[in-house]
C-alpha cells in the first residue's frame, strides 16, 4: 500500500471535535471512545479497523446519529446533528446516510422490494416513485429479480446486498458500513467489497466502512487505526492497481441519479449545495 | 409515512401471523358478541314487556281517579267537565267493586269492573278469548278471568262461554244505596291475561242498578303528545293521573338495571379479550423489537413507530367489533329460530326476544375501537421509545 501526505485535496464532509462516550454499568463508568478529533472527507473509502471492542462501531453509531456522545461535535458538512433532537437526525440519517449492518435487518411483514423502499417510504415519498427507486436500487447490486422474495429467503450474500440497496435507494452522500462482510463467506464477502468499491471509484459515494478484515484496507483510499477508543493513525493511501483491475464493471447509476440540494454529483463527485 | 403505506404494513404484519391475529380477533368478537346477546336480550324483553302493557292508544290515554277526596269526585258531571277539556276527544269511566261470585256450589272474592265496551280496545293488558263477543256488551253479559274461574271450580277456557254465574255485588261505594246488587249473569266469553279473579260487567247495567260514581276515568287525548299537558290541567284540576308512560318510565328503569347485569357478564369477557389483545401486541413488539431498530435507523420518526402499532391494535379491534356485531346478531338469529320453534310446537305466540337499537351497536362498535387503541396504545408507546441500538442489539 502506498502511503501519501497526510493532507488532501478533497472536501471534508465529517468533522469529529472533541469526541467522547462514556459507558454507565451500574456504578462504574466505562470511556468507550475518545478523546477524537477527526476530519473525513467527501468521496473517500475511509477504512476503520482494530481490536473488538477499540470503539469503531461507538464510533460510527456517534457519527450517523444514533448515539449521542459524551463530548464533542459531530459535524455533518454544516449540519451539528446533535443539535437536532431524535426525530430531526432520524430524518436526516435517512437524507444523508445509507447504513449497511453486520447482520441485514429486515421488516419482516415486507419483500425484499418493500424493504429496499422503506428509506423513501419514511421520508413520504410517492408510493411509485419508491417502489421505482427501490427497483433500480436492487439492479445496481444485481438483485432485479429478488424483488418479490422474503429477504429471508434470500442467501447471506444476496441478503447483505439487497441491504446496501436499500442504504443506496435515497442516494445518500454517505455510506456507513458496519462489518458489512462479517457474516459472509469468501465468495460473497468479495462480491460486497465490490459493490461498495464501485459505488466509490465509479459514483463517488463516500464510504465509511468498519471491519475486522485487514485484507479489506488495500481497497481502502483512507485508514483509519483505532486503538482504546482512540485513533492511533488515520492515513490517506493510494488504492491498489492490482485491486482496481478485478472490480467488476457494475451498473452504476451516474447523472442519472435524482439530484436535490446537497446530493453528491456522481459525475464530478463533488458535492453542489 | 404515508397512512396508506403504514396501514399496508400493519395489514402485512398481521396476515404474516395469521393464527394468532385470527384468534385474539376471535376471542375479542366472541367477547363483543356476548354483550350483543345479552344486551339485545334486554332490550328485546323491554320492548316484549311495553308492547304488552301499552299499545299507541294506550299512550294517548290518562287515568284519571279522584284521589282519596269526598269533595273532588268522578261521576257524569265531572266526567263531561273532563271531556270538555280541548284535548280529550273520549272519556271512559270505570267503576272497580267489590263483588262474590258463585258458579254450581262455589264461591269466590273477585273483582268487578264495570266497563263500556269501548274500553277493551283501550286497554291492552285486557285480553279476550274471543273480543267479537263483546261486540253487544249490556245488561247481564259478563267476561270473566280465566283466574276467576279457576277458583270456583270451572273449565278454563273457551267451554265456559255461555255457563251461568251469580254475583253478590257490592255497590255501596260508589252508589247511594247500601243494598249489593244479587244477580245471575251470562258469560261472553273469557280473559286470558289477569292473574287476578276479575269479572267485567256492562258499566250501563251497574249504572241502571244505582252505580252514580266512577273509581276512574280514562281519558282519551287526540295525541300522545298532548297527554303531558293535559295531565297537568287534570292535576290542577284536583284529580290523580297516571298514564301508560309512567309504566313505560318503570319497565326501562327496571330493564336498565337488568341490561347493565347482562352486559357485566360481557364485558368481563370483554376484559379477558382486552387482555389478550393486550398481550398480543406485546408480544408483537417483543418479536418487532429488531424491526423498530432498523426502522429508526433508517430515519423513522418516533410518531410512526406509534401509528404502525396503534394501526395494528386499530385493525384488530374493528375486525373483533365487525365480527363480534355479526356472531352476536347471528346468534340471537339462531336463539330466536330455535325458540320460535320450540314455541310453534307447543302452541305458543312468537315472540321477538331481541332487539338492536342501532345506537346500542353504534357504542358497542365505538367502545371496541377506543378500548383497541387504548390496549395498543402502552406497546405502541414504548416501542416509539425504544433505543434504535438497543433494539438492533434485542436478541
Amino acid at each position: 500500500m502506498i502511503e501519501l501526505p497526510n493532507t488532501t485535496d478533497k472536501r471534508s464532509i465529517i468533522q469529529l471535535t472533541g469526541l467522547s462516550k462514556l459507558f454507565t454499568t451500574g456504578k462504574y463508568e466505562v470511556k468507550a471512545l475518545g478523546p477524537i478529533d477527526l476530519e473525513l472527507y467527501s468521496t473517500d473509502f475511509t477504512i476503520i479497523y482494530g481490536p473488538s471492542g477499540c470503539g469503531k462501531s461507538t464510533l460510527l453509531n456517534i457519527i450517523c446519529g444514533l448515539e449521542p456522545p459524551s463530548t464533542g461535535k459531530v459535524i455533518v458538512r454544516d449540519t451539528d446533528v446533535y443539535s437536532m433532537d431524535e426525530n430531526q437526525r432520524a430524518d436526516f440519517r435517512a437524507r444523508k446516510f445509507g447504513i449497511v449492518y453486520q447482520m441485514p435487518y429486515w421488516v419482516k411483514s415486507l419483500n425484499v422490494l418493500e424493504n429496499v423502499a422503506i428509506p423513501l417510504l419514511l421520508q413520504k415519498a410517492p408510493t411509485d416513485y419508491s417502489y421505482a427507486r427501490a427497483r433500480e436500487s436492487l439492479e445496481r447490486v444485481g438483485l432485479q429479480e429478488f424483488g418479490d422474495n422474503i429477504p429471508t429467503e434470500l442467501s447471506g450474500g444476496q441478503q447483505q446486498k439487497a441491504s446496501l440497496a436499500r442504504a443506496l435507494v435515497t442516494n445518500p452522500w454517505i455510506i456507513i458500513a458496519d462489518e458489512p462482510t462479517g457474516n459472509l463467506d469468501t465468495k460473497s464477502a468479495s462480491e460486497v467489497i465490490n459493490l461498495l468499491m464501485d459505488l466509490n471509484n465509479k459514483a463517488k459515494r463516500t464510504i465509511i466502512m468498519v471491519t475486522h478484515n485487514l485484507d479489506y484496507l488495500p481497497y481502502a483510499t483512507r485508514t483509519i487505526s483505532m486503538k482504546d477508543g482512540t485513533i492511533a493513525e488515520a492515513k490517506h493511501v493510494k488504492r491498489m492497481d492490482k485491486v482496481l483491475s478485478v472490480i467488476k464493471p457494475l451498473n452504476v447509476s451516474s447523472a442519472e441519479d435524482y439530484h436535490e440540494e446537497g446530493q453528491v454529483n456522481t459525475e464530478k463527485g463533488v458535492y453542489s449545495k | 409515512m404515508k397512512f396508506t403505506v403504514i396501514l399496508k404494513i400493519a395489514i402485512k404484519n398481521l396476515l404474516r401471523k395469521k393464527s394468532r391475529a385470527v384468534i385474539t380477533i376471535f376471542g375479542l368478537s366472541i367477547a363483543i358478541a356476548l354483550v350483543i346477546v345479552f344486551v339485545s336480550l334486554g332490550y328485546g324483553l323491554q320492548t316484549l314487556v311495553i308492547n304488552n302493557f301499552t299499545s299507541l292508544e294506550a299512550l294517548r290515554t290518562i287515568d284519571i281517579t279522584p284521589e282519596k277526596s269526598e269533595v273532588i269526585q268522578l261521576n257524569d258531571t265531572t266526567a263531561q267537565e273532563i271531556l270538555d277539556l280541548e284535548s280529550v276527544t273520549e272519556v271512559l269511566p270505570i267503576v272497580e267493586l267489590g263483588a262474590k261470585m258463585t258458579y254450581e256450589n262455589s264461591t269466590t272474592d273477585v273483582a268487578v269492573l264495570g266497563v263500556d265496551k269501548e274500553i277493551f280496545d283501550k286497554w291492552t293488558t285486557i285480553v279476550l278469548d274471543t273480543p267479537s263477543a263483546v261486540d253487544n256488551f249490556s245488561g247481564n253479559k259478563i267476561v270473566v278471568s280465566n283466574a276467576a274461574l279457576a277458583l270456583v271450580g270451572g273449565t278454563v277456557g273457551q267451554d265456559m262461554t255461555g255457563e251461568i254465574v251469580q254475583l253478590d255485588i257490592s255497590t255501596s261505594t260508589y252508589s247511594d244505596s247500601t243494598e249489593s246488587l244479587v244477580e245471575s249473569f251470562d258469560i261472553v266469553t273469557v280473559e286470558t291475561n289477569s292473574a287476578s279473579p276479575i269479572v267485567i260487567v256492562p258499566l250501563s247495567h251497574l249504572v241502571e242498578n244505582g252505580i252514580s260514581r266512577y273509581s276512574m276515568v280514562k281519558a282519551v287525548t287526540a295525541d300522545a303528545e298532548e297527554v303531558q299537558n293535559t295531565r297537568l290541567i287534570l292535576e290542577r284540576m284536583g284529580y290523580k293521573t297516571h298514564t301508560a308512560q309512567d309504566t313505560v318510565n318503570q319497565i326501562t328503569d327496571i330493564f336498565r338495571i337488568i341490561r347493565i347485569g347482562l352486559a357485566i357478564f360481557g364485558i368481563v369477557a370483554g376484559v379477558v379479550a382486552t387482555l389478550g389483545m393486550f398481550n398480543t401486541l406485546t408480544v408483537s413488539l417483543l418479536e418487532k423489537t429488531r424491526e423498530v431498530g432498523i426502522l429508526k435507523a433508517l430515519g423513522a420518526q418516533s410518531s410512526t413507530i406509534l401509528s404502525l402499532f396503534l394501526v395494528e391494535a386499530g385493525l384488530m379491534s374493528i375486525a373483533g367489533a365487525i365480527f363480534g356485531i355479526v356472531f352476536g346478531i347471528g346468534a340471537t338469529q339462531i336463539i330466536q329460530l330455535v325458540l320460535s320453534s320450540l314455541a310453534t310446537i307447543q302452541g305458543y305466540d312468537i315472540a321477538q326476544l331481541f332487539a338492536f337499537p342501532i345506537q346500542f351497536l353504534a357504542i358497542v362498535f365505538g367502545i371496541t375501537i377506543i378500548v383497541g387503541f387504548l390496549t395498543g396504545f402502552y406497546p405502541a408507546r414504548k416501542a416509539s421509545k425504544i433505543n434504535t441500538l438497543d433494539a438492533l442489539r434485542y436478541e
